[in-house]
């Protein structure tokens, strides 16, 4: 049976990305049945001390707070129910307001009911909810329509850089930036800010002093590349770091931009794989496990590539199936073709999971782990989205050379354990 | 103050539909252009036509018609640009086809289209919207919105119903008042009624507005007309193109500050009941009509929606497939919503989790604007054709705002594939919360359910088992089935959570129902659905408490006239000795109670009395207007800092809550779950009420 999960859209993700800024509220114009989800979401990915907040919009959740729009409003409109909201609002600088499919419909004016609100601070409105897009389409127009409204431009300061396009909803972004900051570092460059990485606004409004921008996860961030393009930010775009060779083509590519001496910060990313070699090395026998082992694939993001280069090369691992998304540009889906030409894996690209048994899953939280429980996988591999079902105390990260070792630990945690 | 080719000023011309709006619109556009400025025209209006007159009769791609067909990163301004006479840029925005979708949806998608690539303002100096009759939603009232209208005129005639639109638009100009003046005036477009200036007249005096300029019926339009121009350029200098030059003129005068613009004073019902009787208006009886204003409150608001209630009502049902037509996410959040079980339970015998057993149409802009149900009829074809033979469409907010028709569709989908489709329109917050929803699945599943004419007495239905909701989870175990048989019956079908679209069909087959769980909202939805069917639903639910035990025994005794007196007795000694052990530890204990409405705490009670706990304080958590009328005797209306008062005065061993934020107690605090039916369900809730008393009034991590 094919598995046809419901997907992580752009509208949540625009939300998750708003609110996922220090000193900034996303507030929800929409029902109170699509605000538990997106509010639960946030508070599992930027973590803030929880605090109670009685009282309208809030009903005691402190993320995401609601206009709580009903049928009526649907008809008569709810503009005056954003201005409430906005009142209340005493603990953020920024508000951005995120509309919910229905409430798009009504076409309030939300830029009339900031001008009328006490509100101190700057009001964003995102005017599309882009609902039923990719989830990047959404979390990446929050993070442009941030930089569009916050920022001015400023003068260059040389060897600094912004990292793009390490969504917090990812299990884990708080290790992926520190991995790749900690790259850049070592590469002599001062790392700015991480808009729509769990910067602050303040951090935010110092970012277009930056020489150049560099990104992570591209599509999260191409939006917000044209954003900065206007006040004159360039963007730089290295190979995505799924696995230990991309993520040194990704150190060695920055440091090439930047004139840099990569050597450091490639020793770095060497003693993390350094660690994996000696574990598999040591234990030759269970290191060949994966060895012409099949896997299923269902990534929405443009990290499944290397991602598959890396199982191939470094596990010696095969795709059974790896799902075709619709939003890839012509160019990216004829390098996956050809990447699957070349191992003799045409037939694996799908429009859809339907794994009748593979040896590992990776790909949405909630597919792998429903996979693996009903025994249709040996590992299910939570890569993105992620299953809001658990609460991880340690990162789980799936880019760089952190991720890499993540996702190793994983499969063989599962294998060894079955 | 407008500065020409600095900035450009945009006009919005109004009026009720057919009234001349784009003829007057054309003409002023192509007089604006002939004086030299760079003239831009938007046609808002679905037919499409507002430029027609511009471009030799022709029509011309809408942006809504090129959204659709041109990828995004393909997509230009330019490509929905037309140059028409006097080098007039012409765009149309288009919409949907008669009855379906939202044209007023198509209107924000388009000013989205042409904002993200939004030429320098100082290539046009003049923006004309032609807009589509009245203001009737806010899509419409786009160009009314601050940043777009510097100055609105209203086309008119001396028709009612045309006045009565053009006091509309005045009320959507109020609910975007700016601070600013923005009405530029009435134009007349006389349709040759009796008095048709004096009404109009005796309109524009009560509004407060000049009448810009009369435009007399002439034959030169509909000439010009036909050879695809306007008057303005076909006949210049005749007294048609005279009478619109005088609008080019007003706009310029109020583009340049020659001449103030007037603020919008709408009249109410009365007074165009006044101007309609031809009544002259007097002062001060022009009253503003009053917006409706919902408070958000914890009473009134909804928190929930129907749709999750429908489906996570009907997506437990094996045999039944579910389809979400809506947004992804919705879908995305209903399958999120409660992770563990969506994705662990087995629908019976599918081997396939809930999550599975749902789809989603995935609605975009798109489908708002266009209508959803080409995508719908799609989704549940290829659902047919992967061999789900029974599917439910449950529709959200999206599909009921912009009007799809689920019912017929599923009814015709039904026909051609040969499968059942059944119709749930939910419509999202349309139909209430998430009760409401699996109401809504209730019924339509008993209109499965065949009819019998002979009923099984011996034979029992459960109504209510909802085994995705954690609020519900585990009603039914070995020991409440030991039950339900010690009372003589068999069980012939545990709705919703336990069954298959066979056993739903097969529901009327038993004599007797009985519900899971009682609460307010549930209980009606049961009686008209065992009504429906023709059985008897029990007065008492599953029964929670020893209390409730007895009332369950004797209610089977007088319904079916079996004598369980043996059943209690067994029943009230397991009780006994079940509940002894938590009692030593928990009597004397004293406790403040947290429960929410809609839900029977009858057990709780009887339960606390037999443990030797004093209930020291009442409350409830939250209530809504879904849940009216079930007021706990003596609770007082909550809030987290009146809970935390309470415990400070009252020092209770307990705080025994169904309130989710009461995080923040310390001492005993328990959190409430409805136990499960039955003895065993009750000694849990005991033990666990004794291991409150001992926990660290804070955990480390809270402290």
């Amino acid at each position: 049976m094919t598995i046809e999960p419901a997907r992580l859209d752009g509208f949540l993700a625009s939300i998750i990305a708003a609110d996922g800024f220090g000193g900034c509220r996303a507030i929800l114009h929409g029902p109170g049945g699509c605000r538990i989800n997106p509010s639960r979401a946030a508070s599992r990915n930027v973590l803030r001390e929880f605090s109670i907040r009685e009282g309208p919009f809030y009903f005691s959740l402190p993320r995401v707070p609601c206009t709580f729009i009903d049928e009526e409003d649907y008809i008569n409109g709810a503009d005056y129910k954003v201005e409430g909201l906005l009142d209340t609002v005493d603990d953020a600088e920024v508000c951005v307001i995120v509309c919910s499919p229905g409430a798009s419909l009504i076409g309030d004016d939300l830029h009339g009911a900031a001008a009328r609100s006490s509100f101190g601070g700057e009001v964003i409105v995102l005017e599309s909810n882009h609902a039923s897009l990719p989830a990047h389409v959404g979390y990446d127009a929050a993070v442009a329509a941030m930089v569009g409204g916050l920022c001015g431009r400023s003068e260059t300061r040389m060897g600094t850089v912004n990292i793009l396009g390490v969504p917090v909803f990812l299990d884990g972004w708080e290790d992926t930036v520190r991995e790749f900051r900690g790259y850049l570092e070592a590469m002599g460059l001062e790392v700015l800010s991480a808009p729509g990485c769990g910067c602050s606004v303040t951090e935010l409004r110092v970012s277009t002093a930056a020489e150049f921008n560099v990104t992570v996860l591209p599509e999260f961030a191409w939006s917000t590349s044209e954003a900065y393009a206007r006040l004159c930010v360039p963007t730089f775009t290295p190979p995505v770091p799924a696995g230990f060779g991309s993520t040194e083509s990704w150190i060695s590519a920055v440091a090439d931009r930047a004139g840099a001496d990569p050597s450091k910060a490639l020793g770095m990313c060497r003693s993390r794989s350094a660690r994996a070699r000696a574990v598999l090395r040591g234990n030759m026998f269970e290191g060949l496990t994966y060895r012409n082992a099949t896997y299923s694939l269902d990534l929405d993001s443009t990290a499944a590539l290397p991602l598959m280069e890396w199982l191939y090369s470094y596990l010696g691992m095969f795709p059974a199936e790896v799902v075709r998304k619709n939003w890839w540009t012509e160019d990216y889906a004829a390098s996956v073709e050809e990447f699957l030409d070349s191992i003799g894996c045409a037939e694996a690209l799908v429009d859809a999971l339907a794994p009748a048994r593979c040896d590992v899953v990776l790909g949405p939280g909630q597919t792998a782990r429903l996979l693996e429980v009903s025994g249709r996988c040996m590992a299910g591999i939570d890569l993105w989205p992620p299953s809001l079902h658990n609460m991880w105390f340690r990162g789980r990260p799936f880019l760089g050379a952190e991720g890499a070792l993540r996702i190793l630990d994983e499969m063989f945690e599962h294998v060894l354990r079955d | 103050m407008y500065n020409p080719g600095v900035h450009v000023f945009q006009v919005a011309i109004y009026g009720k539909g057919g009234i001349g709006k784009s003829t007057v619109t054309a003409n002023v556009s192509y007089i604006l252009a002939s004086r030299g400025n760079r003239v831009i025209q938007l046609g808002c209006d679905p037919k499409h036509d507002s430029t027609r007159l511009l471009i030799g009769g022709r029509s011309q791609v809408t942006v809504l018609d090129y959204l659709r067909s041109t990828p995004r990163s393909e997509r230009s301004v330019d490509d929905v640009v037309a140059v028409g006479s006097g080098g007039v840029r012409c765009i149309e925005a288009g919409g949907p086809e008669p009855g379906v979708g939202c044209a007023g949806r198509g209107i924000l998608t388009t000013f989205d289209f042409l904002e993200s690539d939004a030429s320098p303002a100082g290539d046009a100096d003049y923006k004309l919207y032609d807009v589509l009759g009245d203001v009737v939603c806010g899509g419409f009232a786009v160009p009314l919105r601050k940043g777009y209208a510097d100055a609105v005129y209203i086309v008119t005639s001396g028709e009612f119903m045309s006045l009565y639109a053009a006091n509309n638009i005045l009320k959507g100009l109020l609910n975007y008042d700016d601070g600013r003046p923005r009405v530029g005036g009435i134009i007349m477009n006389r349709r040759g009624i009796t008095c048709e200036v004096e009404y109009v007249r005796n309109f524009a005096d009560g509004v407060g507005l000049p009448i810009v300029t009369v435009i007399e019926r002439d034959p030169l339009f509909a000439e010009a007309e036909s050879s695809g121009r306007t008057v303005s350029e076909a006949f210049p200098g005749t007294a048609p193109a005279e009478s619109v030059a005088r609008i080019a003129d007003d706009i310029e005068a109020r583009a340049s500050g020659a001449s103030a613009l007037s603020f919008p004073r709408p009249l109410s019902d009365e007074a165009m009941d006044l101007v309609a009787k031809g009544i002259a208006l007097e002062g001060g009886r022009h009253l503003l009509y009053s917006r409706i204003r919902n408070p958000v409150d914890d009473c009134l608001s909804l928190k929930s929606c129907s749709g999750i209630g429908a489906v996570l009502n009907a997506a437990t049902v094996a045999g039944l497939h579910t389809v979400v037509h809506g947004p992804s996410s919705c879908a995305y959040m209903f399958c999120h919503y409660e992770d563990r079980n969506t994705l662990c339970h087995d629908v019976l015998g599918t081997g396939r989790s809930v999550w599975e057993n749902v789809s989603c149409t995935g609605l975009d802009d798109s489908s708002s604007v266009f209508g959803g149900l080409e995508v719908l009829r799609e989704h549940v074809r290829r659902r047919a054709s992967m061999g789900d033979g029974c599917i439910a469409v449950i529709s959200m907010c999206v599909p009921g705002i912009i009007g799809d028709d689920i019912v017929t569709a599923c009814r015709e989908l039904s026909d051609d594939l040969g499968v059942e489709v059944i119709p749930i329109p939910v419509d999202g917050i349309a139909s209430g919360g998430g009760s409401e929803g699996s109401e809504a699945v209730t019924m339509a599943m008993v209109g499965l359910s065949e009819p019998y004419a002979e009923k099984d007495p011996g034979l029992i239905n459960i109504m209510g088992e909802y085994r995705v909701r954690s609020a519900h989870m585990s009603h039914l175990d070995r020991s409440v089935e030991d039950l339900i048989r010690a009372a003589g019956f068999g069980i012939n079908t545990v709705y919703p959570g336990r069954c298959t679209i066979g056993d739903i069909r097969r529901m009327g087959r038993a004599a007797f129902a009985v519900s899971s769980m009682d609460t307010v909202t549930n209980r009606p939805v049961y009686r008209r659905a065992c009504e429906a069917m023709g059985v008897t639903l029990m007065r008492n639910p599953l029964p929670r408490g020893i209390d409730a035990i007895g009332s369950w025994l004797a209610e089977v005794s007088e319904l079916t006239g079996r004598d369980l007196s043996g059943v209690l007795e067994s029943a009230e000694a397991e009780y006994r000795a079940a509940i002894g052990p938590a009692r030593r530890a928990l009597e004397g204990k004293r406790a403040i109670l947290v429960t929410r409405p809609a839900v029977d705490y009858g057990w709780l009670d009887r339960t606390l009395e037999d443990l030797g706990v004093d209930i020291v304080g009442r409350m409830e958590s939250s209530r809504n207007r879904w849940a009216m009328g079930c007021d706990a005797d003596g609770s007082e209306p909550y809030t987290t800092d009146m809970l935390e008062r309470r415990v400070d005065s009252l020092a209770p061993d307990l705080v025994i809550s169904d309130g989710f934020a009461d995080i923040h107690v310390g001492a005993g605090l328990y959190q409430l779950k409805v136990p499960r039916p039955g003895v065993a369900g009750i000694a849990d809730f005991a033990d666990g009420l004794s291991r409150a008393t001992r926990a660290p009034a804070v955990e480390g991590w809270r402290a």
